[in-house]
C-alpha cells in the first residue's frame, strides 16, 4: 500500500545579517522551497522555515547541511542558530485551507457563505452572501465586518441608496443588496479588492455592469463621490477601515453621506471611540457608539451640525 | 477595510509559477488563507517576468484574507549581476569567483535596503558585503 510522502519541516530563526546569505545558500543545495515569516508586533524576529522532501534528506544528512549552512555566519562573526526538523504530511494544500472556512451566520437574517459550499439546511431562510475568500479584507469573521452588518440589518435598508468606502472583498455593500437597498457605490485604494467587490459580486448575482446595482472604483472619498453621481449622496455610508484613516477620512462624508442619511463606521477600538466621536463633532457630524464586539466598536453617525461640544475647539 | 495584519511571509518564487506545493501551500494554509486565488494573482502580475525569481511579500489579515507585494531580487541575483558571473562559489572560498567595487556595494545595498531587515544603509551594506563573501566574491576597494 503506497504511503503519503512526506516533507522535512526545518525551521530555524534568521538573523537580520544572515537572511541573504540563507536564501542564497540554500537553493543552492537544492532546497528552494523556502519561506520567511514574521509577526508584525516582533518585526526583526524572521524565522526561516523549509521544506525537504523526507526522501532526499535521510537524518545522515541534516547534520551535513547544518555544518554547511555554520559557515554562512563566520563573516558576520555569528553563530548559527539551532535547526529544528519535523516531519510533516503531504497534503492537497489547493483544498485544504479551506477547513477553515465554515457558513457563518450574522445577526438574525444574514448568513456568510463560502462559494465552494451549499447553504445548510438549518439556515434556510437567512439571506445569503457568497464570499470568497482571498485578497481583500471582509470574510466576515473579523468582529469590525460583523457589527456592521448587524447595524446594517437594524437599519433595514430597504430601497437605499449605499456608499461603501474602503469595500475590501465588497461583503457590506452585497448585505446590503441582500436586506433590500436600491443600490451600492463602493470604493477601494487596493486594486485587490476592487476586482474582489467584482467577482464577489458577480457570485451573488450583482455584477458590475453598467446600471447595475453594484459599481465599484478604485480610489476613496472623490472617486467614490464621483461614482454616486448625479443621484446625489447616499442614504447609508458604510466605512470599516481603521481608526486613524477614518479621522482623515471624516472631514469629507458630508460629500457621500446625504442630510438626514446614516452612517456605520466599524473599524475602530473601543477606546478609540471617543476621541474619534470627538473629531467628527468638529466636522459637524453626531457619533453615538452603538455596539461592540471583542474590543471593536461600531460608531452610527449623523449630520448634525448643532453638537460641536465646546471642549474641542 | 478594517486590516490589522496578523502574519507577514516572505517566500521566493519563480515568475507565473506559483502553485499549492510547498512553500506557498504549508506556509499560507497554515492561516487558512485562500491558496489558489494568491496563486492565480501572483501568476497574473509576474507572468511577464517568466524565468526569474521574484521575491513576494504577503501580509495576512486577522480574518484570513490576505495582500501582497513583490520584492526586489534577492541580494545573491543582484551580487552576481553585478560581478558579471552566473552563480556564486559552491563553497566560500573569498574573492575566488568574482569581485564587486565598493560603488557596486553600495549600489545593492541602497537597492535592497527597502526589503531587508535593518533599517540603516551602513546595516545594509554590512549585509550585503558578508552575502557577497559568502558566495566568494571579493570587494575591490
Amino acid at each position: 500500500m503506497p504511503t503519503t510522502p512526506r516533507w522535512w519541516r526545518l525551521e530555524m530563526e534568521a538573523p537580520p545579517e544572515l537572511e541573504e546569505s540563507l536564501l542564497w545558500k540554500l537553493p543552492s543545495l537544492g532546497i528552494r522551497r523556502v519561506a520567511i515569516q514574521f509577526s508584525p508586533d516582533q518585526p526583526s524576529d524572521h524565522q526561516l522555515v523549509a521544506w525537504l522532501p523526507e526522501a532526499d534528506w535521510p537524518e545522515q544528512e541534516h547534520r551535513r547541511l547544518a555544518q554547511q549552512l555554520e559557515r554562512l555566519a563566520e563573516p558576520f562573526g555569528l553563530t548559527l542558530p539551532p535547526l529544528g526538523w519535523r516531519l510533516q504530511d503531504e497534503e492537497d494544500w489547493s483544498l485544504s485551507w479551506k477547513r477553515h472556512w465554515q457558513p457563518d451566520p450574522v445577526g438574525e437574517r444574514l448568513l456568510i457563505l463560502p462559494a465552494w459550499l451549499e447553504p445548510p439546511r438549518e439556515h434556510a431562510g437567512r439571506a445569503v452572501i457568497r464570499i470568497d475568500p482571498g485578497s481583500a479584507f471582509g470574510t466576515g469573521s473579523h468582529p469590525t465586518t460583523r457589527l456592521c452588518l448587524e447595524a446594517i440589518e437594524r437599519l433595514e435598508p430597504i430601497d437605499q441608496r449605499v456608499a461603501d468606502l474602503g469595500c475590501g472583498s465588497g461583503i457590506l455593500g452585497l448585505g446590503a443588496l441582500r436586506l433590500g437597498a436600491r443600490s451600492v457605490a463602493a470604493a477601494d485604494t487596493d486594486p485587490l479588492a476592487v476586482r474582489a467587490t467584482g467577482s464577489n459580486g458577480a457570485l451573488n448575482g450583482y455584477p458590475v455592469v453598467a446600471g447595475g446595482a453594484l459599481q465599484v472604483v478604485e480610489g476613496s472619498v472623490q472617486e467614490l463621490a464621483g461614482l454616486l453621481g448625479e443621484g446625489g449622496q447616499a442614504d447609508l455610508l458604510l466605512c470599516n477601515i481603521l481608526a486613524p484613516v477614518i479621522a482623515e477620512l471624516a472631514g469629507h462624508f458630508h460629500a457621500l453621506l446625504a442630510p438626514g442619511g446614516r452612517g456605520l463606521l466599524s473599524g475602530l477600538l473601543v477606546d478609540q471611540a471617543e476621541e474619534l466621536r470627538r473629531l467628527l463633532a468638529l466636522h459637524g457630524w453626531s457619533a453615538d457608539l452603538v455596539a461592540s464586539q471583542g474590543g471593536w466598536g461600531l460608531l452610527e453617525i449623523q449630520w448634525c451640525r448643532a453638537v460641536i461640544p465646546t471642549d474641542v475647539a | 477595510m478594517a486590516k490589522k495584519v496578523v502574519a507577514v511571509i516572505k517566500l521566493a518564487l519563480n515568475a507565473g509559477k506559483a502553485n499549492p506545493a510547498p512553500p506557498v501551500g504549508p506556509a499560507l494554509g497554515q492561516h487558512g488563507v485562500n491558496i489558489m486565488a494568491f496563486c492565480k494573482e501572483y501568476n497574473a502580475r509576474t507572468q511577464d517576468k517568466a524565468g526569474y525569481v521574484i521575491p513576494v511579500e504577503i501580509s495576512v489579515f486577522e480574518d484570513r484574507s490576505f495582500t501582497f507585494i513583490t520584492k526586489t531580487p534577492p541580494a545573491s541575483v543582484l551580487i552576481t549581476k553585478a560581478a558579471g558571473i552566473e552563480k556564486g562559489a559552491a563553497t566560500s572560498a573569498k574573492g575566488s569567483v568574482g569581485a564587486i567595487s565598493r560603488a557596486q556595494l553600495q549600489e545593492i545595498a541602497s537597492t535592497k535596503l527597502p526589503d531587508l531587515n535593518c533599517s540603516n544603509l551602513d546595516s545594509a551594506m554590512r549585509i550585503i558585503e558578508g552575502t557577497a563573501r559568502n558566495m566568494g566574491v571579493a570587494i575591490s576597494d
